[in-house]
């Protein structure tokens, strides 16, 4: 059988090769579109061609990620257009089935976490050790690059990163999360005894407060807009949050931040895991002298700053782009325990055959969703 | 060098040359069961019970009662030795700077504190004059002129009645015992050195010696997010004893014949890999150059321990591996941080005091500190009544 010229064209277009030949795996290699229009569709591909530098994984869970919510819905973020129709993904984690003629690091039935930032490693930043910000960066799941959202797929081993027996293949999902928190943390490095703020409390701003818990951030005040999200936060173990009103200004919110976290604990560092305009204000005001608001939520793409009021105090704004060689140490702490009870993060599960359920859910506030998951034995 | 106000305030010879000075004998007894008795070393190598005034506070001090007080290695060495660098015993010296009381007098112009407050005691008093460049940019562990209670000539604070200074203490909030105040002192020394070292979440660490100091640097490296951790020591009731407090961390037994490329290889097989962050709290030669062999490129060595000076290490490593050698000297601005990390149990430092004896008793106390063969991790002396 041969790959349908429109199929061959449409993998083409987001990096995948095909050389016409259809070939099949144990079970359908069923994948997740997304249209330039705002549609999903389903559409089996066929199974991946090995190169020498890849592997082929059998793809046991991923997660489903705002950022493909948003690519669905509006179909961009910032200068990054669907344009093409695009396979999404990029948390995932599964079991290797076949390994490249160059492969070293992995073997046959490894089970692997996957890293979805390819990069060139011959640029500037690359060979600085700044690989999150490769300019010519293949990203599973973001316009270009097809993502890891189908049954069988081929990546470079250099990013498959093992798991250990231990782990499950929803907590190897759970790595690249973890890893924009973990690597936002260390952008601003809490410290044991820190008091830090973390401004929203999605997926992200849940696992940033994992993370600076994790690093001995001692007192965490963690803010969000529904009371739902605060609710779980509480179940992981944080006590101190607050429910924000939109009716605030920057001065209201940021004292009563303030006054909840106490007039010995002037919070050092804001995560900022909303990206909203107001959000960021608030953690500007609320931040101690000389502190530290490390932006990690995406938001509009130009925002109004109150640029004075930082500079009186010297108040600094930090971003976080995605991560850099966060893999062996978010497993490690995964493993250890020493994220606490990561795992909660995980609120739904679906199997493959109900991925347009989990989107569904994802987009459904009664669900009160914080990571979706897709799973396939 | 000139005499600051604060060394004339603490002036010891106030106290030595007072009639109410005097050293007990084993057949002696105080006083009263109220009486000053504290614990003495002096230039003779002794450790006494000596009875001494009841001070009064002054302008800006209070009186305090104080309720638990740790012994520290420096005691012992002070009692031993006679001398840590070139801080030398020449006369009687009261022991003891790890304390907890409370508040029973309050001096003139004192209104920040009142009669029955519960205090951790900060005992390194510096100058803070515009003059002293240390104090002034926020290195006050570095004063030269710093009056630091329990190193010679100045007396400790391991008696029952003291007057300090009313701005160098803290507030320990009820939920806190006397002996956990008395434990903020030695965590200050662990949390000094975790911050200077740099170490991170996720970073692996190893921690070089399980005494006090030692099993503080784990349980702070811990509370840090610092995996996997390694701790060595010289005693396996030690490393057992670190191995209670946090379940996960992977002890190796230091086996002194072996050459410091040689334990370090056992160190790197016990974790499995280089680590970026050493606390090195023995001060011992060996143990530093041990550490040096088990970090990575551009890791940190960090010195918390004090030992013999001058010292040897493997130089073209460290260079070669750009590894930075790092010290410390006790602690700035860590007590409150210290006091935070207990009350609100991040980190659980109570287990680590193993012995404890009443005031009367300190000269037990200090034997069984001093004897390796009693197994002693922090002995506290108390007063609780």
């Amino acid at each position: 059988m041969s790959v349908p010229e429109k199929l061959a064209a449409k993998l083409a277009k987001g990096g995948v090769v095909t050389d016409g030949v259809w070939r099949k795996g144990a079970k359908p290699n069923v994948a997740l579109w997304v249209t330039e229009d705002h549609r999903l569709y389903e559409e089996e591909i066929p199974y991946p061609i090995c190169g020498p530098d890849d592997c082929i994984v059998h793809v046991r869970a991923t997660g489903i990620c705002g950022s493909e919510i948003h690519f669905w819905k509006t179909g961009r973020i910032g200068d990054c257009k669907v344009t093409h129709d695009l396979i999404l993904g990029h948390e995932s984690a599964g079991e290797i089935l076949e390994v490249g003629s160059n492969v070293k690091n992995v073997v046959k039935g490894d089970r692997v976490s996957i890293e979805p930032g390819v990069a060139c490693w011959e640029c500037k930043q690359c060979v600085s050790g700044r690989y999150n910000l490769c300019p010519t960066v293949k990203f599973s799941g973001t316009p270009p690059s097809h993502g890891t959202m189908s049954r069988y797929v081929a990546h470079p081993a250099r990013y498959l990163h093992k798991i250990p027996d231990t782990m499950t293949f929803a907590q190897g999902a759970l790595i690249e999360p973890l890893s924009v928190a973990a690597g936002a943390v260390s952008r601003a490095s809490p410290k044991l005894g820190q008091p830090v703020l973390v401004c929203g409390a999605g997926p992200i701003g849940l696992a940033a407060a994992l993370c600076a818990r994790a690093a001995g951030a001692h007192p965490i005040c963690i803010t969000d807009l529904e009371e739902s999200r605060l609710e779980q936060a509480q179940l992981l173990g944080f006590k101190l949050t607050l429910k924000v009103e939109l009716a605030w200004d920057r001065f209201e919110t940021s004292n009563r931040i303030r006054d909840l976290m106490g007039a010995d604990c002037v919070p050092e560092i804001a995560f900022e895991c909303t990206g909203a305009q107001s959000s960021i204000a608030s953690a500007i005001y609320a931040v101690v002298d000389g502190g530290t608001v490390l932006q990690v939520g995406c938001g509009k793409p130009e925002i109004e700053l109150p640029i004075m009021a930082m500079s009186f105090r010297e108040v600094n704004i930090i971003t976080s782009f995605r991560y850099k060689q966060t893999w062996p140490t978010v497993i490690r702490l995964l493993n250890d325990a020493v994220l606490g009870e990561a795992d909660k993060l995980i609120t739904h599960s679906f199997p493959l055959e109900k991925i347009m359920d989990a989107f569904q859910t994802c987009v459904t506030k009664e669900a009160k969703s914080i990571k979706v998951q897709i799973l396939d034995d | 060098m000139a005499c600051t106000h604060n060394q004339r305030l603490y002036d010891p010879k106030q106290v030595n040359t007072s009639p109410e000075f005097r050293v007990l004998g084993p057949n002696d007894t105080p006083s009263s069961k109220d009486a000053n008795i504290a614990a003495f070393y002096n230039e003779k190598r002794e450790i006494n019970l000596v009875e001494k005034p009841k001070p009064k506070p002054g302008p800006g001090q209070v009186l305090l009662h104080i309720r638990a007080t740790g012994i520290c290695g420096s005691d012992i060495h002070f009692w031993r030795h006679g001398r840590i660098g070139n801080m030398i015993v020449t006369d009687e010296c009261g022991s003891g700077h790890e304390s907890a009381g409370e508040v029973v007098e309050l001096g003139e112009g004192v209104t920040e504190w009142k009669v029955g407050d519960r205090v951790a005691i900060e005992v390194g008093i510096p100058c803070f004059q515009p003059s002293c460049e240390q104090c002034r940019t926020g290195k006050y562990n570095g004063c030269p002129h710093v009056v630091f209670l329990s190193a010679p000539p100045y007396h400790g604070t391991l008696t029952r009645w003291h007057v300090h200074p009313a701005q160098w203490l803290h507030r320990i909030p009820d939920n806190m015992s006397y002996e956990e105040g008395a434990l903020c002192e030695p965590l200050t020394v662990a949390l000094s050195g975790l911050e200077a070292s740099g170490l991170r979440l996720g970073e692996p660490a190893l921690v070089c010696g399980a005494g006090p100091i030692g099993l503080a640097a784990l349980l702070s490296a811990r509370a840090a997010g610092a995996a996997p951790i390694v701790i060595t020591d010289l005693f396996q009731n030690r490393l057992d004893t670190a191995k209670a407090l946090v379940p996960n961390v992977r002890t190796v037994l230091v086996d002194p014949a072996l050459s410091p490329e040689d334990q370090a290889m056992k160190i790197k097989e016990a974790v499995g890999l280089k680590v970026k962050v050493a606390l090195e709290c023995t001060g011992f030669e060996g143990s530093i150059s041990t550490a040096a062999y088990c970090i990575k490129f551009g890791g940190t060595l960090m010195v918390i321990g004090v030992g013999k000076s001058p010292q040897t290490y493997p130089f073209m490593h460290l260079s070669l591996n750009e590894i930075t050698l790092k010290f410390i000297n006790r602690y700035v601005d860590q007590y409150p941080k210290a006091i935070r990390l207990i009350s609100e149990g991040v980190i659980d430092i109570k287990p680590l005091i193993t012995h404890r004896f009443k005031l009367e008793d300190a000269m037990a106390a200090f034997q069984v500190a001093a004897d390796p063969k009693q197994g002693a991790i922090k002995v506290q002396i108390q007063d609780l009544d």
